[in-house]
């Protein structure tokens, strides 16, 4: 049983809710909070998903192109640019650490 | 692991470090966590560094939090816990520099002119006799009038018997009733919640 049951004309029930309900149901926390979460979280090591980017990417990076489009020779080089596009940051680790 | 619960993506992600997650799940909760921090020591301040500390805590501790089940009733009893922090200070500090607050609330509250059946000043009356209320009494009565949570739900949360919240319930009801007579049309009883 929640105070959704409650029978309505039960004047104390009525009345607490509406008490509470009035004060505190429209009450927000300032934008503030969550920017302080979330930079302590990234202080703790977190980190953001690839501005965005969603699992979508992949299925695009792994999407063959029709043959007129592109050249066999330039295939590759294209992936590597399109996925330097979706995945950014990946693609700049990547570049560093293994001298791709 | 079956993944059968709406959070339970977003508590993979947030294992992985993924900020992005907590900030859905951030958006999915911050209004109810808030006001019921809010609710329970009526201080903006406090409440927003309680919600603050909850997800931080949801993001330091995702990795124990089971993804196949609802992620409020974890978050709500860390809310919860943290409130009782917070007051339990306060009221260390209170006692340290006034033993009358309490006192003194009720005391004002006994001498109220008769503008107070006015509807809002009625409401504040009925907010400061739940302040009065022993702590467990009082978060009871926050999660079940303005939570709107089940007896189950508000058990599971405060890891008591379903039985101990109804009796808190009944407890806070009449107390509120025995305070608030003659100032706020409170009615009769009409039912138990025993």
């Amino acid at each position: 049983m929640s105070s959704r049951d409650l029978s309505s004309f039960d004047p104390l029930d009525r009345m607490v809710k509406e008490a509470l309900q009035a004060r505190f149901a429209g009450a927000e926390p300032s934008p503030r909070v969550w920017r302080r979460i979330r930079r302590e979280a990234v202080r703790q090591g977190g980190r953001h998903r690839s501005r965005g980017i969603g699992d979508w990417a992949w299925f695009l990076l792994m999407a063959r192109p029709t043959a007129p489009l592109v050249g066999r020779d330039e295939f590759p080089l294209g992936r590597f640019g399109l996925g330097m596009f979706l995945f950014p940051d990946a693609a700049t680790l990547m570049t560093l650490r293994f001298g791709w | 692991m079956a993944v059968y619960h709406p959070d339970g993506p977003l508590i993979l992600r947030l294992r992985a470090g993924d900020v992005d997650a907590l900030g859905e799940l951030y958006k999915r909760y911050k209004t109810s966590i808030y006001r019921t921090a809010l609710a329970i020591t009526r201080d903006q301040g406090a409440a927003e560094d309680i919600l603050q500390e909850s997800f931080l805590r949801l993001f330091t501790h995702a990795h124990r939090i089971r993804p196949d089940v609802p992620l409020h009733p974890w978050l709500y009893r860390v809310a919860v816990n943290l409130s009782y922090k917070w007051l339990r200070k306060q009221q260390k500090q209170q006692k340290a520099t006034s033993d009358g607050v309490l006192e003194g609330l009720a005391a004002s509250f006994h001498f109220l002119p008769e503008q107070w059946i006015e509807r809002r000043e009625a409401q504040e009356a009925i907010r400061e006799a739940i302040t009065q209320l022993p702590l467990g009494h009082r978060v009871v009565v926050v999660l079940f009038y303005l939570e709107e949570l089940s007896l189950k739900e508000i058990a599971e949360i405060l890891r008591i018997p379903e039985g101990t919240v109804k009796s808190r319930l009944h407890y806070a009801r009449r107390f509120l009733r025995d305070t608030l007579e003659g100032r706020v049309p409170v009615g009769e009883i009409v039912y138990e919640f025993t």
